[in-house]
């Protein structure tokens, strides 16, 4: 046995292979023989019936529609994307090929990872094509933009993070049952984040939460979108990708050699891919920990979703150079290019209303869209679309744009919106009130006029053919829906007429409803 | 020496399955009896590196199995089939050959050609396309038996290989067996001693743990000279062997 005791002779001269042509071929099988395969028609027709029709719903604004593809279709892709992957990581366990495979030259890692590979191949492919399938159909219909690349690489690296976290489970925990628990505990997850980002608990599982943001409509268009949020999320899936992908090749229960051996064998300076194994647990635990502070340091913003200051400095408030398209007519109406499908109902549903207030103090001479943060608050709080500065009716599109299926509501809100403005003025104000226990909370008080305000307006919307305010108490509704639809009843030259002549009297509150002809 | 042990044991617990193996084995085929529980597949694991022993010393095809580097070039010229063989039932038997080829590093240059002389040994031709799960227990045997030859291998260690086979199938992998043997090292796990009688030159006994006896099989046909218990001559001799063994408390016992 003098022989046990003797150095080993030099190493056989190594086959000639390319560990990445010998890996590539492993991994077209592996790409051949994932199970995900199997779960392609179910999701495209999940696909079609969920993220697809939602974006379609949309009206076509680049940032309004990529908001589906994190929102909608990433959470469809989880449940998928996690139970294939855990499934693919028990195969080991499960078909009992562990010592057949633990006899191979290859080391366990680099067949586990190709393994892994080719259900995320799938995974991604998959992400990416409905992706593609949701911008090719808005760019055919957006009339200015490009499209947000940010949500695609953010989901795409999300879902590889999914796949390894419930890969490296499977192959830890291998079992029949391991699949299911891993989808299912997943998806719990992800719908705990985005319950999170929905209710603004704090926190930096909002931030990181893929879904559950959605960018006021503005963001995009005039404004610039932040990037901080996506780079930290990236760097946070990112980060848990390669940590999870480092345990994988450092555990002992998938074939590696543990920490121990691990350590010891970088602190040798051999076996390079332990080294590779712990570099990569290394740098992905040192990209989480930073994103991690990164997301701790999120603010609100005023986009609606989150900035990171220190990469988001003065990013948010950057405006977008823009050429706006206009209406020619007596009432010229100017909408951001991104609106340009807009601009035909828009100007129809004001010049209607504008024919009736012409000539009159205080009316516009034409209309310009503005970002909704340039109007006052109370606008925004009372649902309104404007107001007349400096005879501009200065309006926004955003609330407008959720009516786009219905015409008709579009032509209502502006007509109701640029006649109340002339007529009433303010929409109404903010006010602060104190509750009870010292509370304070801040509402919003609508400013409906006076009774033969509300009595003018109402006739001149009813004459429009639009659908009246619902007026509120003290005055008896039906004295003043009377008033109104004889006002409404008089000839446009009449209205009018009585308009140029009491307008000021009637916007300074001193004309009674029994006043109104 | 293709296989040198020194003093290996391998315990699961309390229960020490291998005890003290002293063993060496250069090429030939060199059969491995033994009653269940005796410690065979515990040292076919062992000698596969894929279970490190508890004590005693391995060299395999003249390399430490405990050292990284030298594992993984004993791995390339290693070939195993293991007791309970797991497959991946989508896979083509061609695909599961090809696998296993590119995990043992055999030269891509080289994979093609080793994986059809492969399935044409195991005489699975017909069936190179099917996939494994459409395949009967003797032919996944084979599809088995074809994986773990297709990187040519130095030391070949085949746990019940001939289990599942008809006896036409057997008598053409006894054959099998004697080509491996002439260049390479061989060792075959079994029930059967007609195939350790028809295809071994070495037979190795083990009992609880211990090799109990060594020689050529014509040497343990000789000790069963005599003993009543067993139907053919190398059954009696194993018989005699066991019972010898376990009257006289156990140990190595040379032929």
């Amino acid at each position: 046995m003098t022989a046990l005791l003797s150095e080993s002779p030099p190493a056989a001269a190594a086959p000639r292979t390319r560990p990445w042509l010998l890996a590539a071929r492993i991994l077209r099988m592996e790409i051949r023989h994932s199970a995900f395969v199997w779960s392609l028609p179910l999701l495209v027709v999940l696909f079609i019936f969920d993220p697809y029709r939602t974006a379609t719903s949309y009206p076509a604004l680049w940032p309004l529609r990529s908001t589906v593809v994190l929102n909608k279709f990433w959470p469809d892709m989880v449940i998928f994307s996690a139970g294939f992957a855990a499934w693919a990581g028990t195969r080991e366990g499960r078909r009992n090929t562990s010592d057949l495979l633990g006899t191979t030259a290859r080391p366990a890692w680099t067949r586990q990872l190709c393994s892994l590979a080719g259900t995320a191949f799938w995974v991604v492919a998959a992400f990416l094509a409905g992706s593609i399938a949701i911008y090719v159909r808005t760019s055919e219909q957006v009339s200015w933009g490009s499209p947000p690349v940010s949500p695609v690489i953010v989901g795409a690296v999300g879902l590889l993070m999914v796949c390894a976290v419930a890969f490296t489970l499977g192959a830890l925990f291998p079992g029949r049952f391991t699949a299911p628990i891993v989808a299912v505990a997943l998806m719990l997850v992800t719908l705990a984040a985005f319950r999170q980002a929905v209710d603004s608990t704090g926190g930096p599982i909002p931030v990181l939460s893929p879904d559950g943001s959605v960018p006021g409509n503005d963001y995009g268009l005039f404004y610039r979108t932040t990037i901080g949020v996506p780079i930290v999320q990236v760097m946070v899936f990112g980060g848990v990708t390669l940590a999870a992908l480092g345990l994988l090749g450092l555990s002992s229960r998938t074939g590696g050699t543990g920490w121990r051996g691990a350590l010891s064998a970088v602190a040798a300076g051999g076996a390079r891919l332990r080294t590779v194994a712990l570099t990569f647990f290394a740098v992905g635990v040192a990209l989480l920990v930073a994103g991690l502070g990164l997301a701790g340091t999120a603010t609100g913003s005023p986009s609606g979703g989150y900035e990171i200051p220190s990469i988001d400095s003065g990013i948010i408030s950057k405006p977008i150079p823009y050429t706006p398209v206009c209406s020619t007519g007596s009432f010229p109406v100017c909408v951001h290019p991104a609106y340009r499908g807009y601009l035909p109902p828009v100007s129809a549903a004001m010049a209607a209303a504008v024919a009736e207030l012409a000539g009159l103090p205080g009316a516009p001479a034409r209309a310009t869209e503005v970002p909704q943060e340039r109007l006052p608050q109370a606008v925004g709080y009372g649902n309104g679309d404007g107001e007349v500065t400096n005879g501009v009716y200065q309006f926004t599109l955003t609330n407008a744009v959720a009516l786009q299926p219905d015409p008709s509501l579009l032509k209502d809100s502006f007509q109701q919106d640029i006649v109340h403005a002339v007529i009433v003025g303010s929409p109404g104000q903010i006010v602060t009130s104190t509750l009870p226990d010292g509370t304070k909370t801040t509402g919003f008080q609508p400013d409906n006029g006076t009774p033969a305000q509300q009595a003018v307006e109402g006739g001149l919307l009813e004459a429009l053919g639009v659908r009246p305010y619902q007026y509120p108490n003290p005055v008896p509704p039906s004295e003043v829906t009377a008033a109104a639809a004889k006002f409404a009843a008089l000839p446009a030259a009449t209205r009018h007429a009585w308009l140029v002549a009491n307008l000021a009297a009637l916007r300074a509150g001193t004309i009674t409803v029994a006043q109104v002809p | 020496m293709n296989i040198e042990l020194n003093g290996v044991s391998r315990s699961f617990g309390k229960n020490r399955a291998v005890d003290g193996v002293s063993l060496e084995a250069g090429p030939g085929v060199l059969g491995l009896l033994g009653p269940n529980g005796a410690g065979k597949t515990s040292l076919l694991r062992m000698l596969a590196t894929v279970l490190p022993p508890s004590s005693g010393q391995i060299r395999l095809l003249e390399r430490d199995p405990g050292r990284t580097a030298d594992r993984r070039d004993i791995r390339r010229r290693l070939g195993y089939l293991p007791q309970n063989l797991g497959y991946y039932s989508a896979f083509t038997v061609v695909e599961f050959i090809e696998y296993f080829a590119l995990l043992k590093e055999v030269p891509s240059a080289r994979v093609p050609r080793a994986v059809a002389a492969a399935v044409e040994r195991v005489d699975l031709g017909a069936k190179a396309k099917s996939r494994l799960r459409t395949l009967s227990g003797g032919m996944l045997r084979r599809v088995g038996i074809a994986q773990a030859i297709v990187n040519d291998p130095d030391l070949l260690l085949l746990d019940e290989p001939t289990a599942g086979l008809d006896p036409e199938q057997r008598v053409g992998f006894r054959a099998l067996l004697r080509a491996l043997g002439e260049s390479s090292t061989v060792v075959v796990s079994t029930h059967l001693v007609e195939d350790v009688g028809a295809a071994c030159s070495e037979v190795t006994l083990m009992d609880t743990g211990h090799v109990v006896f060594r020689g050529t099989p014509a040497e343990l046909v000789t000790r069963g000279e005599g003993h009543e218990i067993g139907d053919a001559p190398l059954e009696r001799g194993y018989s005699a062997v066991l019972q010898a063994a376990r009257v006289s408390g156990q140990g190595s016992v040379a032929a």
